[in-house]
């Protein structure tokens, strides 16, 4: 009996001391390929929160598994199968991208893995998927919101719209826009449709530009919207461009930009010039500016902001086993105090937060406003 | 669509027209001496462009020296692989050929990538190049003129050199039988070499003007260029050098065009040069200006 009792009592304690384990987070995103650098961004803030919060309250650490999905949805797929599978990782950050982010969230629930996704706006992202969440708001308060912005704001009343039919993110975030402009009362005169990864849009612009739109609504990613910008410049058409939170998300779009992308607004997630909201911000604004020696970028914070969602699911359940509790935990987080503001998760996973547009002034993108919801 | 709007697209045509013939016309020649499609070629226009960027940004040469690098490169790459992938396999089955050209492009593909990554770059451009001038609203940029002006000069020193010089007549010969070449004591090897010299450097003109116009490179940009100029190739006539003129025109008239009247179905753009592509090799094989090898007329 003794024995017996000698023997739990070793068991129990090495136990004990194997109880402060590793946490495995895996991270889907674009580190190369045609959006490689929003990939590059976000990973610079999940590394960052990382070193700022490494444990969860009971004291395991937290480990980022980082898959890269080359800017595409059949590796964001398989990366998200190795992470389940083999790294066999608690919850998911990723993809970046609404088409990638779409590839896996299926996954997600079929794992019953907590899904996060940073900045996957599209609206089919968390419909019907009970484990997927976000830390953005969806297309549907973006269109509206820039809807909101050109025709109240600024009086612009007749609009031509540039697609890219390879993003979902693009189609959505159009059609969102589309139905909010008309809703108020503005024209949709034209709507063209690009395909990414083209380079001459001359034939496009100067057909809009016959049609004389007062606005160029462009949900693209960087490298088309600064080749829109520049070519329509060369054109002589200076409609007002809008874009949308893939606009400024590579440096190239202020490289290639000049001066001709000056004037140029769009709608975003968060600016690092807004007024910061909470104690969280502004800790980890400073921090990042610390270590990279430049200002937050959108794609960071709300990096940063799903592995804090996270972190809370999981404390909130006392630790990362119970994947259905942890998911739970996030889907009910409100008034959340994250990096980069204050979030709210509603009933669809979806994240409840202001918007901020920010205008190009100088070559530099300028904070102008923050929209609630 | 008004007038001005018309001409405006006119000149867009041209400006997109030129860059794909030009790449072209290095497509037409190899295949008419060597009957080999060398899917490679867009991936030359690649590098090319990559070299003149790596020129500007590592050793800050002014443009105009970038370009003699691009030149040189692309030549120098161009030869490399004939001499590495190509010559080996001269008596060889065709098909080995063409899987070794697709592997050759994909070996370029990544080397670039692991060099550079794939996240595009921001290629510099002088500023002359983006000032714009109107003449009665059509509006204007260098390189619009800049480059059908230069494709149809190159074109002339091309078929200059083909028509009226012994080096252009042994290429002809070798289009027309390779082996009877040898025989009659021209070394076969060494104008082939210079056929791939003078393809890689128009493409690598080609790839530098398409830099300029579209400012953001990266190293798949070639391949889709490729494919279309091929296409290009064999709608004017594949082994025909004003061919391919001709195809890369009426593909970039048509391209522009069809967005310029359709623009919500812009999406499909790309489609049309494979449609010219099916719509050729159904009713008319050889091309608009169909070569009969036979008589072979370069």
């Amino acid at each position: 009996m003794r024995k017996l009792a000698t023997l739990a009592t070793s068991v129990a304690l090495l136990a004990s001391v194997a109880v402060a384990k590793e946490v495995k987070i895996g991270v889907v995103m674009p580190m190369s390929g045609p959006i490689g650098a929003f990939g590059q961004y976000a990973d610079k803030g999940l590394k960052l929160i990382n070193e700022m919060v490494p444990t969860l309250k009971n004291g395991d650490t937290i480990k980022l598994v980082l898959v890269d999905n080359k800017s595409d949805k059949i590796e964001s797929a398989n990366g998200m199968q190795r992470l389940i599978s083999k790294e066999k990782v608690s919850a998911v950050i990723g993809a970046l991208t609404s088409t990638n982010t779409m590839a896996i969230t299926k996954m997600a629930d079929d794992n019953k893995i907590p899904m996060v996704a940073p900045v996957a706006t599209n609206v089919l992202v968390t419909k019907n998927r009970s484990f997927v969440s976000r830390a953005c708001f969806n297309d549907n308060f973006q269109g509206v919101v820039a809807a909101n912005y050109l025709y109240k704001d600024l009086g612009l009343k007749t609009a031509a719209i540039i697609v890219d039919s390879k993003s979902d993110y693009s189609i959505g975030l159009s059609n969102a826009f589309k139905k909010a402009y008309k809703k108020l009362g503005g024209k949709i005169l034209k709507k063209a449709i690009i395909t990414a990864g083209d380079s001459d849009f001359k034939a496009i612009l100067s057909n809009l530009k016959t049609l004389k739109p007062e606005v160029v609504y462009m949900p693209l990613y960087s490298k088309e919207a600064v080749l829109v910008i520049t070519q329509a410049a060369q054109l002589g058409f200076t409609p007002k461009f809008m874009g949308s939170d893939g606009l400024a998300g590579d440096k190239i779009f202020f490289k290639l930009g000049k001066s001709a992308i000056n004037g140029t607004s769009n709608t975003d997630l968060f600016s690092a010039d807004a007024p910061t909201t909470t104690k969280t911000s502004k800790a980890y604004f400073d921090a990042y500016k610390k270590k990279y020696g430049e200002k937050v970028h959108p794609f960071a914070a709300l990096s940063a902001d799903t592995y804090l969602m996270i972190v809370e699911g999981m404390n909130q359940c006392g630790g990362a086993d119970d994947t259905v509790c942890v998911n739970k935990a996030i889907r009910g987080l409100k008034g959340f105090e994250a990096a980069s503001g204050i979030i709210t998760i509603d009933e669809n996973g979806d994240a409840v937060r202001s918007a901020v547009v920010n205008t190009v002034k100088d070559g530099k993108l300028v904070f102008t406003k923050t929209v609630n919801p | 669509m008004d007038l001005v709007t018309f001409l405006q697209q006119i000149i867009n045509s041209f400006s997109v027209g030129s860059m794909y013939a030009l790449i072209a016309i290095g497509y037409t020649m190899v295949y008419g001496v060597l009957r080999l499609i060398n899917f490679a070629h867009g991936d030359i226009m690649m590098v090319g462009v990559y070299f003149a960027f790596f020129a500007m940004s590592v050793f800050a040469l002014p443009f105009g020296f970038a370009v003699i690098v691009a030149v040189g490169g692309a030549i120098l790459v161009g030869v490399l692989i004939d001499k590495i992938a190509y010559k080996p396999l001269r008596t060889a089955p065709r098909i080995s050929l063409l899987i070794t050209a697709i592997g050759m492009s994909f070996f370029l593909e990544n080397i670039v990538n692991v060099l550079y990554g794939s996240t595009p770059v921001a290629f510099d451009v002088p500023d002359f190049f983006s000032d714009t001038f109107t003449i009665s609203g059509v509006i204007f940029t260098p390189t619009v003129i800049i480059v059908p002006i230069v494709t149809l000069l190159l074109l002339a020193c091309i078929l200059y050199v083909l028509y009226r010089t012994k080096y252009g007549m042994a290429i002809r010969a070798l289009a027309f039988d390779i082996e009877t070449v040898n025989l009659m004591g021209i070394d076969a090897n060494k104008i082939i070499m210079l056929v791939f010299a003078v393809g890689s450097g128009l493409a690598a003109v080609g790839g530098v003007f398409w830099a300029i116009n579209y400012p953001a490179i990266e190293p798949l940009m070639g391949v889709l260029i490729g494919l279309k100029a091929f296409a290009a190739a064999v709608l004017g006539g594949i082994g025909s050098v004003a061919g391919a003129l001709l195809g890369g025109f009426i593909l970039g008239f048509t391209e522009v065009m069809f967005v310029a009247f359709m623009p919500e179905y812009g999406g499909y753009k790309d489609a049309i040069a494979f449609v010219f592509l099916i719509l050729v090799l159904l009713f008319r094989p050889t091309g608009i200006m169909g070569i009969n090898f036979e008589k072979s007329r370069f």
